[in-house]
């Protein structure tokens, strides 16, 4: 029997720790494991929680309104709520200095993925090409996710940009905004598919449409960005507490890893994390380590190890992220209309780019607008906040977002390293150097997606498509990445990380390449790969 | 604070919620008020001429505040007195008794909705054009006074 160390509790580190038990391994977490709030009122729709809670605003937007979105150089849409602080909230000593990469980092039980939108899509071999794997070697295992997680979708038109092979829900039910787009698109699918290579779908999403394993369907309360009260939703904290019922699983939260051991074999003999409540030391020992901490942390743990041990400080190349454009746009043939706030609220339309070659090229997701914070909306629109409030009421129902993903470009400029600072603390530093390809490549695609847009009666106002900055998409990888080949600082197609006997990396830090389709799916199902290839204890 | 900023507090209030919902503030709402505002004071600043001028002017009422706002949604987007108007509009879409003026499309006949943004469209141009005339001899003075004084 193995005793393997885990490090970290996201998408990646609970489907490899789920993967481990049920071939009868030993696995210790370490987590640092910040919870999420009680769930208030489960059963209440966005607009009946505003009625029932004794004070809403603390809710909403926390006990100072500190979650209110104010304007800025860079004004979002909308502003992460006051319930999802414990996905963002920070270790002190976990320092990041960065330049051309805005970073998000959780120490959360579940990871950045307890403030995801659920996009799940497998990558098929055109998306696996740098990969040292392939489509058929992962897709037992996306399978074996699907089951776990519960993911609702339907197969059309996507299928050419990801396989339709798990075993699938149901789609959700789909509101009646975006089923007007998706009847206009079957209206002029040959014309949009020959034109633009402009392809849509229904969004495949980890959002239940039926009950099960204990979970309850989606029952369309609107609550989704504030956490979904009913766990329809899917987050890794979920296959954390299946996990937890096994008795070969140990949950050590509280800890922050700080680095680990290993010896002049390259055996990792231990772990070191520091409990943040006592901050006395911890040592966990283990045949094998498993790093999942997310591609920053990892990369942080990796090179804060080879800093103690060796003296010397690394620099890991390639950090990607999708480059991510938002595409605001009125549909004028659903003005007038009705809105219905108790509805699902993230995207229920998919969309898929080709290149002239037909080869995947970029992705996206429709979000129609339902239940939300209206106030980051309204600051955006030209006018006085009583016109706009009123101008708002009247084009709500016809107003959505396309969210556009590029691929992320690996490139030897975005470099991940660390630094110590003046005061002798140890940072970590991202550093990646203008990417005007990407941005050129990425906007090139945002104005296929409004041209498409407008060929459905819809306006996408140039003025308004905003190119996040890299690092907003939340995507991150590529920092020690898996390829056939031996080299510093990479692992094999296993995650086994070359130079060190028993050192796994687990997440997207061992991606090679960054396709524009959303990696969480493939996060998941590449980690209980890397579990699998264990065997059995 | 000191009881005059107090009463100052909670007459902005007052004319801010009346602004955008058109009834008083409940003492919830008040209270709210306060809260936020003191944590909003950390991101938002009222530094220049212009920004002073915009905030004192709308605190005089509430059709004062729809000059003041249309000029500075239009030119000083980041002004504290535009702080100050997204903070109430963010209390007031999550107050039991007012969400439903802003959760609630306000749906109509496709014509019927354009002819309404249209007439909402020129309120706003007209506002703007009289805010402007009022405001902007106001900025071209602040360019002029919040320039930093050359080192000598």
């Amino acid at each position: 029997m193995s005793r393997i160390v885990v490090v970290g509790s996201g998408a990646s580190g609970v489907h490899f720790a789920l993967s481990a038990l049920s071939n009868g391994h030993d696995v210790t977490m370490l987590d640092v494991g910040f919870q999420a709030p009680h769930v208030v009122e489960p059963e209440a729709s966005f607009e009946a929680l505003k009625e029932r809670l004794d004070d809403p605003v603390t809710y909403f937007l926390g006990p100072n309104a500190e979650r209110v979105v104010y304007p800025s150089a860079t004004s979002k849409h909308f502003g992460f709520p006051a319930s999802k602080d414990y996905v963002f909230s920070r270790v002190p000593s976990a320092r990041v200095a960065s330049r051309g990469f805005e970073p998000l980092l959780s120490f959360a039980r579940g990871g950045l993925a307890e403030a995801w939108t659920g996009g799940c899509y497998e990558f098929g071999d055109a998306q696996l090409e740098r990969f040292p794997i392939s489509f058929a070697d992962l897709r037992p295992h996306y399978a074996e996710v699907a089951r776990r997680v519960g993911i609702s979708a339907e197969r059309d038109d996507i299928e050419r940009f990801s396989p339709f092979t798990a075993p699938y829900l149901p789609p959700l039910a789909i509101d009646e905004h975006s089923r007007r787009l998706l009847l206009r698109y079957g209206a002029r699918r040959t014309q949009l598919n020959a034109a633009l290579g402009f392809f849509l779908g229904r969004s495949r999403v980890a959002t239940l449409s039926l009950d099960r394993q204990g979970r309850g369907a989606c029952a369309n309360l609107g609550r989704c960005l504030w956490g979904c009260p009913r766990g329809s939703l899917y987050t890794p904290s979920l296959t954390l507490r299946e996990c937890l019922r096994s008795e070969r699983f140990t949950y050590l939260s509280g800890q922050f890893v700080t680095h680990f051991h290993y010896d002049t074999s390259g055996r990792v003999t231990s772990v070191i994390s520091r409990s943040l409540e006592s901050g006395s030391r911890l040592e966990s020992a283990g045949d094998l380590v498993v790093l999942a901490a997310g591609a920053l942390g990892t990369s942080r743990l990796y090179l804060e190890s080879i800093r103690r041990r060796e003296g010397r400080i690394v620099q890991l190349s390639g950090l990607m992220d999708n480059p991510h454009a938002v595409v605001p746009f009125v549909n004028w043939e659903h003005l007038g209309r009705p809105v219905r706030t108790a509805s699902y609220q993230f995207h229920l339309l998919a969309i898929g780019l080709a290149a002239d070659d037909g080869s995947p090229e970029g992705h996206g997701q429709i979000t129609t607008l339902r239940a939300a914070s209206v106030h980051p909306i309204v600051q955006n629109l030209p006018f006085d906040l009583r016109a706009g409030a009123s101008v708002f009421r009247r084009i709500r129902s016809a107003l959505g977002v396309a969210n556009v993903w590029a691929p992320g470009n690996r490139r030897a400029e975005h470099v991940v390293t660390l630094r110590t600072t003046d005061t002798g603390a140890v940072e970590l530093v991202l550093d990646c150097a203008p990417d005007t390809e990407s941005v050129r490549r990425l906007s090139r695609l945002a104005v296929r997606v409004r041209r498409a847009l407008s060929r459905f009666g819809c306006t996408a106002p140039a003025g308004m498509t905003q190119i996040l900055p890299l690092g907003s998409s939340v995507h991150y990888a590529g920092t020690l990445p898996m390829t056939e080949d031996a080299g510093e600082h990479t692992c094999d197609r296993h995650g086994r990380v070359r130079g060190f006997q028993n050192l796994i990396v687990a997440d997207g830090a061992a991606f090679p390449s960054l396709p524009a389709t959303n990696l969480t799916f493939t996060l998941m199902a590449n980690a209980a790969r890397i579990a699998e290839s264990l065997g059995a204890a | 604070m000191n009881s005059s900023s107090d009463d100052l507090l909670s007459r902005e209030c007052d004319i801010f919620c009346r602004y955008l919902t058109r009834s008083a503030p409940s003492a919830y709402l008040r209270h709210a008020y306060g809260r936020g505002h003191a944590s909003m004071a950390a991101t938002c600043r009222a530094d220049s001429l212009i920004d002073r001028a915009l905030l004192g002017f709308a605190r005089s009422g509430v059709a004062a505040v729809g000059l003041a706002d249309a000029y500075a949604a239009r030119f000083r987007r980041g002004s504290l007195l535009r702080c100050k108007l997204i903070l109430m509009l963010a209390l007031v879409e999550h107050d039991s008794a007012r969400h439903h003026a802003f959760d609630q499309a306000r749906s109509a006949p496709r014509m019927a909705a354009v002819a309404m943004l249209v007439l909402a469209g020129m309120a706003w141009a007209l506002r703007l054009f009289v805010a402007i005339a009022m405001f902007g001899p106001v900025q071209l003075a602040s360019i002029v006074t919040d320039r930093p004084a050359p080192h000598v």
